[in-house]
């Protein structure tokens, strides 16, 4: 069978990484192709090369036996490339034909004046040949999600695409609705289509693909018929990465003085029954793939946002709190993932940051103490070696790594007993990453409790103490010591269960 | 340890530059200001004549104190547009209440300040607990007001008895208005830069998000920002009645674009999170100046309207090409 995509050396690097690394594999009609690897690894960046998003820096996609140059996502739809994105991206107040029709819509003569009845005439027409159930009128908001992302499938068929790329199209669905979307995902492909797809259930990679392209760090690992290979091998190919940066020591000796712990805590959405403890003086990690609930349950315990369930105990006392403020207060800190959204006042000084979470412990009836208030902000400008020509510097003329130093010692400054990282190094470079390492480790020594997310699962295995595996809101694991390792968190990560063939022998 | 320290000059030199840096869009402000003395004293021989100094002293001070008001409304990345009602309010009210007895000057003034203090209550529980735009609220309570305004006197009239307006606004060889002037801006000063509440206005219009994980009160701090600007604007009516010496329910409506120029100019941002108390006295004297010289060359005042508003746009479109949000 003649392929009907082939990717030949695509390449692509942003400021200092190196997001896709002549990477090539083949697609063929009528099958469901999957691309694999862990956070980072570049399938995001190749499917956003494919789709128009972003342009490679070399090598080539051919279509159909051409090769194709997309200036913009229309050039790839029109060649007939579409792609369904991980975040639903349909107008809530539009109808569920003008969302399919969204900017192709059927004119009269030159344009001015829609169709509105064709088009929801060839809605239907349209949902019908693909087997799929829904509302022409509808309006859109008012549809579950996973009927709005089948308005984002159908939108994406509206073009008549070769090639259909589905970004994660199952995190949000539930299991009935996943398999109605098995059933259309292989109507589409029995008209001789290819699906190219992305999902972190490892389950529904084995029911929906065909072939599977693993990726690691950019690099392509090899490509495989998965009728060949069993859930383990594909791990082993996604894992086995070198500790490239150098991490501090861990702790010798286990603590056991118990600081944080969570009880049943769940928000009944993004994260549920979770229940562990962390220890003073410990780094305790969450392993887990993007968007597993993560952050909104690091937000919850840091009283950013609501709970339902289950409740959060610091030091044996039950905390009650609704607020940030509250939280902040009984000794918890928070780091956001996205220090200049949620963390920083960009356009105020690196001293007034620093001082923003403890203001009011140098006050005196609501006025500064600006001597005090500069002796500390100094000190911990030193302490964390913020590199600043003066406490006056405003943040947004810091590099990365040191406006993250300053997210990092705004919350420390409240003297936090329990601190949580969401991406401590997102963004930030090897040397002020290393620096980051270090600090938390001393923070960690002089018996901070620390929970902390990062997406690079290296810092993970290298940086924490214990790992507790979050899969789908859930904890699925708890690992210490030497279990830490890439393929067993993975395994949580993903959800896998049995061993691997390795083990076997 | 006497040898240890270096000479004063040198001791913190980075620092100082960089103190000069963050406030070099107020020294530009400040001197444009000097330019636009220049200009004025060598278009008009009457310019820099005592009499019209004073004159363009005593007539500003009441801008001068509703700008602060605006200010702290701007800071937090909102727009106070009902600053002009407050003042049409208060100043038909004292209006009303005063009469030649000096226990009612008290009390008119004591009222005239607690209707500001309540409008501000309401444009702060409109936009915290109604989650309205800063930008509708105020324009709805604006058109409200001026009504209630306009109820409680429907044409210019009344006066004030002529020794206390004497007083406040030429009052001790013309010391008082510019004593009013400075000891309002400290308080604004200390407000803004040495207190909690300022620290939280600036924080609450840098980043919302930042300053509510930060354990700072949002809402708590929007409710007294907008309570302030109503305050300072009842304040600057005070002023401006006695000015005046009688009642007018549309005096107001001129203050609210020309607060918002003020601020602008004075470097804030309309997105928040960045301005400055100093600037805004060079901005009110740049006002000033340009009316005061507009009117001592006998140009229609329909001018000065067409020049504030392309001032207005040209410090907006400053503030925009700088804005990095």
């Amino acid at each position: 069978m003649e392929p009907v995509l082939i990717i030949k050396n695509l390449d692509k690097s942003f400021v200092g990484v190196h997001a896709v690394d002549h990477v090539s594999f083949e697609c063929f009609p009528g099958t469901v192709h999957v691309l694999q690897g862990e956070n980072g690894a570049g399938k995001s960046t190749l499917l956003k090369m494919l789709s128009g998003m972003y342009h490679p820096d070399s090598g080539e996609i051919i279509l159909k036996g051409e090769s194709m140059r997309f200036r913009h996502p229309k050039d790839a739809r029109k060649q007939g490339i579409a792609m369904v994105y991980q975040e639903l991206s349909v107008l809530p107040e539009l109808t569920v034909a003008q969302n399919i029709f969204l900017n192709q819509e059927k004119k009269v003569g030159s344009g001015f004046f829609l169709l509105e009845n064709r088009m929801v005439e060839e809605a239907k027409k349209l949902a019908g040949k693909y087997g799929i159930e829904i509302d022409p009128y509808a309006r859109t908001g008012d549809l579950p999600i996973a009927q709005q992302q089948m308005v984002e499938v159908l939108k994406a068929l509206s073009v008549d695409p070769e090639i259909l790329i589905l970004d994660e199209p199952t995190s949000t669905l539930t299991v009935t609705e996943v398999n109605k979307l098995y059933s259309i995902v292989q109507e589409i492909v029995s008209m001789g289509k290819t699906v190219l797809f992305i999902s972190h259930r490892m389950e529904e990679v084995f029911k929906f693909g065909d072939r599977a392209t693993v990726l690691k760090d950019g690099k392509l690992v090899g490509t495989i018929k998965l009728s060949d290979v069993t859930e383990s091998e594909i791990i082993q190919m996604m894992v086995g990465r070198e500790l490239k940066d150098v991490f501090p020591p861990k702790l010798k000796d286990k603590t056991t003085e118990v600081v944080l712990k969570v009880e049943d805590f769940g928000d009944g959405r993004a994260f549920m029954d979770i229940n562990f403890e962390l220890r003073k003086g410990e780094i305790l990690g969450i392993g887990a793939l993007d968007g597993q609930g993560q952050t909104p349950m690091l937000r919850a315990i840091a009283g950013i946002q609501h709970h339902t369930t289950g409740a959060v105990y610091l030091n044996g006392e039950k905390l009650n709190y609704q607020k940030a403020r509250k939280a902040l207060r009984l000794g918890i800190g928070y780091v956001p993932e996205d220090r200049k959204l949620q963390a920083l006042c960009l356009e105020m000084s690196v001293g007034e940051n620093l001082s923003m979470t403890s203001m009011r412990r140098r006050q005196t009836f609501g006025f500064i103490q600006k001597k005090k208030e500069k002796k500390q902000a100094q000190d911990m400008v030193k302490q964390l070696n913020v590199a600043t020509p003066s406490l006056l510097q405003s943040v947004f003329k810091l590099s990365g790594g040191n406006q993250q130093k300053v997210a990092i010692g705004k919350s420390l400054e409240d003297m936090p007993k329990v601190l949580l990282l969401n991406e401590p190094t997102r963004g930030i470079d090897v040397q002020a990453k290393q620096e980051i390492y270090k600090l938390m480790r001393k923070l960690a020594n002089n018996g901070v409790a620390i929970l902390c997310y990062t997406s690079d699962m290296m810092e993970t295995i290298g940086l924490c103490d214990r790992v507790i595996t979050l899969f789908e809101g859930r904890i699925t694991g708890e690992l210490s010591g030497a279990e830490i390792t890439e393929e067993i968190i993975m395994r949580g990560a993903m959800n896998v269960k049995g061993t691997s063939r390795k083990e076997d022998c | 340890m006497e040898k240890t320290r270096k000479p004063w000059l040198f001791a913190d030199r980075h620092n100082r530059s960089l103190l000069y840096r963050r406030k070099s869009e107020v020294l530009l402000v400040y001197a444009f200001v000097i330019v636009m003395i220049i200009v004025a004293a060598l278009s008009s021989d009457l310019f820099l004549v005592t009499r019209n100094l004073r004159n363009l002293l005593n007539s500003n001070v009441g801008l001068l104190i509703v700008t602060f008001g605006q200010l702290f409304v701007i800071t937090l990345g909102g727009i106070d547009l009902s600053v002009g009602a407050v003042i049409s309010v208060v100043n038909v009210t004292t209006v009303t209440l005063i009469t030649d007895d000096p226990a009612t000057w008290a009390l008119a003034g004591v009222a005239g300040v607690v209707c500001g203090a309540v409008i501000g209550l309401i444009n702060g529980l409109l936009v915290v607990k109604g989650n309205m735009q800063a930008i509708i609220a105020t324009l709805a309570t604006q058109t409200v007001f001026f009504g209630v305004a306009l109820f409680i006197m429907d044409t210019p009239s009344g006066s004030l008895p002529s020794e206390l307006s004497k007083f406040i606004t030429k009052g001790w060889n013309y010391t008082v208005p510019v004593l009013i002037a400075i000891v309002i801006t400290i308080v604004v000063w200390f407000l803004m830069n040495r207190t909690r509440f300022g620290r939280s206005v600036f924080a609450v219009g840098g980043n919302e998000q930042a300053a509510e994980s930060s354990g700072i009160s949002v809402v708590k701090t929007k409710m007294l920002a907008f309570m302030t600007s109503g305050i300072l604007a009842a304040i600057a009516a005070l002023y401006i009645t006695a000015y005046a010496t009688s009642g007018n329910p549309l005096i107001g409506e001129s203050y609210v674009q020309r607060s918002i120029t003020t601020v602008v100019v004075g470097g804030a941002s309309l997105a928040g999170g960045k301005s400055s108390v100093m600037g805004c006295i060079a901005a009110v004297l740049i006002l000033g100046i340009i009316n005061n010289l507009l009117n001592l060359l006998g140009i229609s005042s329909y001018y000065q309207y067409v020049l504030q508003g392309v001032i207005l746009i040209g410090a907006l479109a400053i503030s925009a090409s700088r804005s990095r949000k």
